[in-house]
């Protein structure tokens, strides 16, 4: 089947998306204050019209290339391109200070691809094993990780376990528009028959992301600057075959750190690359240099960032789950192109899996290529200023929500909806755990009334069948232990300075 | 208020809201009608959320109390210069010109609304005073008919005509 795959995208148009997404996401990526989930969610429409294979490989090619793009920025201006990218600019910047930009670049590049082969091999190995147990999930079972995921998200996403909450319940009060599960009585319509089919997934995660990126831009009173990108030279691959095999540990550590924390939901590439660097300072025999500009920070941050992304699939492609922001809106694009992902997923579309599998190698290979020849370019684009950049996104979002359904009902849901992401922003509510609810509210209410009809009215199966009843004492657990965290937090001794959320 | 003032007790108003929602919407779950023979109806998960957002408001407001009215953040007060056009007044004015270019979509077309709203937003974006009306005008123009030519001849996506149609 894999061979299958790999040639249902050997022809010139799927190669081309695939390249081609992968270098616009690098340049999305580059762009700080433009992040993967935009670019991804931007370039959705444009996948309407195209074959699910097709379509499903450029936004990989997104997602992969974003997330890779993020270190351009991280090394040459300190500014990191993506949250996946942030623990790169504490040692990149210094060495690139020092006169090792094109060092640090090379080994980022190369560290970012090699982290991401990494991931897609525990995808190809644990993903059609875990959709052979998936296929024994009942009701019971996909009410109960759902119901665990969404509390993970919540309570890991902000620090806040009620703000979180918080977010999760708007998610979910947002999902009960519409039709309800099963018995499709009206929720919450208002007589708008534009709500009847509930709100669009597309214009609410353009609006929670893009526009309200634009509304925070608008309220900046920072004074744009001309950003000093420091000079490079990529002259060569960066260190040699002994320093490969000295750095071997580290690679390997931090691309499990990333593929195992992608693979669980509510963290993601974000959370990987400080995890991975904090790892690779506390093993290292001199954590002293780290911050100064030594190579095992940057490779420790690139693997483990794009190390996420393929673990980041596991869950969506064998349960349909979304476990961070980019997983909500590749779901969206198979939902789009009428496909579900999950379980049957490798029963009944195996060939577009591992299509989807190919169109994964292939975009990490047109990564490291694009990044090593099309640096220059890619830095040109830093030069681009937000007050132009911004409004030109804005028109892509219009297009974006208006493509779906050629409604203007949807733009302004986009609109609504970026309003609401500022308000949160404002509010310290975090956005993952509300799109996580729009998403699963669904999934948990319809499993959940299925489970009750099939067990005539009693709750009981849902904690004494195995599965569920592990996994919701897991939800209580997680719920318990972050409470306690926060609680614990603020019995600081008195004077201490409580700060974040 | 002042600005500070909100900022210490952002918990309390984030609390409040979440509250007001919460009643809104378990008042509004009255309405559903539940067929369900068996099991839970449809106002169930409505109600049970409402519960949820009305316990974690409750949390979010007491930590006002918690933090004796003083966010927990510490005030940052951004580099704000002279002649910068931002905060409140740019967020809204934004807003406006957004919801105007929702309005102007029908009417005008895509184009022509887009070409206006752009050219507007990258104005009140332009944070150092040096408005280039010019190359704003040629990127609004330029932009649009190329994202209006790509999405409608390339991708086959419709978009409004309007006056130009």
């Amino acid at each position: 089947m894999l061979i299958e795959g790999i040639v249902s995208i050997l022809n010139f148009q799927t190669l081309f998306l695939i390249i081609g997404g992968t270098v616009l996401g690098i340049i999305i990526g580059a762009i700080p204050g433009l992040t993967v989930t935009m670019g991804v969610a931007l370039f959705l429409p444009v996948t309407f019209a195209m074959s699910p294979v097709d379509g499903l490989s450029l936004l990989m090619g997104l997602y992969i290339g974003g997330t890779s793009g993020g270190l351009i920025p991280s090394i040459l201006l300190n500014i990191p391109g993506t949250p996946a990218s942030v623990a790169t600019t504490f040692d990149g910047y210094p060495m690139a200070v020092r006169g090792e930009a094109g060092k640090a670049l090379s080994v980022a590049i190369i560290s970012s691809f090699l982290g991401g082969v990494f991931s897609l091999l525990v995808l190809f190995a644990v993903s059609p094993i875990l959709a052979e147990v998936a296929l024994k999930f009942g009701p019971y079972e996909y009410f109960a990780v759902a119901l665990f995921s969404l509390t993970l998200v919540a309570g890991l996403s902000s620090g806040s376990l009620a703000r979180g909450m918080a977010a999760a319940g708007i998610g979910l009060t947002v999902s009960f528009v519409g039709m309800a599960p099963i018995t499709a009585f009206p929720r919450f319509t208002f007589d708008w028959h534009e709500l009847d089919a509930g709100i669009t997934l597309l214009p609410a995660l353009i609006g929670l992301f893009a526009v309200s990126q634009i509304l925070e831009e608008a309220e900046s009173r920072k004074p744009q600057k001309k950003l000093q990108v420091l000079s490079y030279k990529l002259s060569n691959l960066g260190f040699s075959v002994k320093a490969t095999i000295a750095h071997f540990p580290n690679w390997l550590r931090s691309s499990l750190i990333g593929t195992g924390i992608g693979v669980l939901p509510g963290l993601g590439a974000a959370v990987c690359n400080i995890l991975a660097y904090g790892a690779a300072k506390k093993r290292s025999k001199h954590p002293e240099k780290f911050g100064t500009g030594v190579s095992d920070g940057v490779i420790a941050s690139e693997s483990s960032g794009n190390a996420s992304t393929g673990g980041g699939m596991v869950p969506l492609l064998t349960l349909g789950i979304p476990g961070d922001n980019t997983s909500v809106i590749l779901l969206a694009g198979f939902m789009i192109h009428g496909i579900t992902p999950g379980p049957m997923l490798f029963e009944t579309q195996s060939l577009l899996v591992y299509g989807i599998f190919a169109a994964l190698v292939v975009s990490n290979l047109a990564m490291i290529i694009a990044l090593f020849g099309l640096m220059r370019g890619f830095v040109h684009i830093l030069s681009v200023p937000k007050h132009i950049l911004l409004p030109i996104i804005m028109l892509l979002c219009v297009i974006g929500a208006y493509g779906i359904n050629n409604r203007l009902f949807d733009v302004g849901c986009m609109l609504v909806f970026g309003v609401l992401g500022w308000l949160m922003k404002k509010a310290s509510l975090p956005i993952t755990p509300l799109l996580l609810g729009f998403i699963l509210g669904p999934i948990i209410e319809t499993n959940l009334r299925r489970g009750l009809m099939s067990s005539q009215g009693d709750f009981m199966p849902f904690i004494t069948e195995p599965i569920s009843g592990t996994v919701l004492v897991a939800t209580v657990i997680v719920v318990i232990v972050t409470a306690y965290k926060e609680w614990t937090k603020i019995r600081r001794p008195h004077g201490q300075v409580i700060t974040g959320h | 208020m002042s600005r500070f003032a909100l900022r210490d007790y952002r918990d309390l108003i984030t609390g409040s809201a979440v509250i007001l929602g919460a009643v809104a919407m378990f008042v509004a779950s009255a309405n559903l009608k539940d067929f369900a023979a068996i099991g839970v109806g449809a106002s169930f998960m409505p109600r049970l959320t409402a519960l949820l957002l009305f316990i974690v408001g409750l949390v979010i407001a007491a930590s006002t109390w918690r933090t004796g009215g003083r966010n927990r953040e510490p005030l940052k007060a951004e580099a704000a210069e002279p002649g910068v056009f931002g905060g409140l007044p740019a967020v809204l004015l934004s807003m406006v010109l957004m919801f105007i270019y929702l309005a102007l979509l029908d009417p005008l077309g895509f184009l022509l609304s887009s070409v206006l709203y752009a050219f507007a937003q990258m104005i009140v974006l332009t944070k150092d005073g040096n408005r280039r009306y010019g190359l704003f005008g040629l990127c609004a123009v330029l932009t649009a008919i190329a994202a209006y030519y790509l999405f409608v001849n390339v991708f086959d996506i419709s978009l409004p005509a309007g006056l130009l149609g």
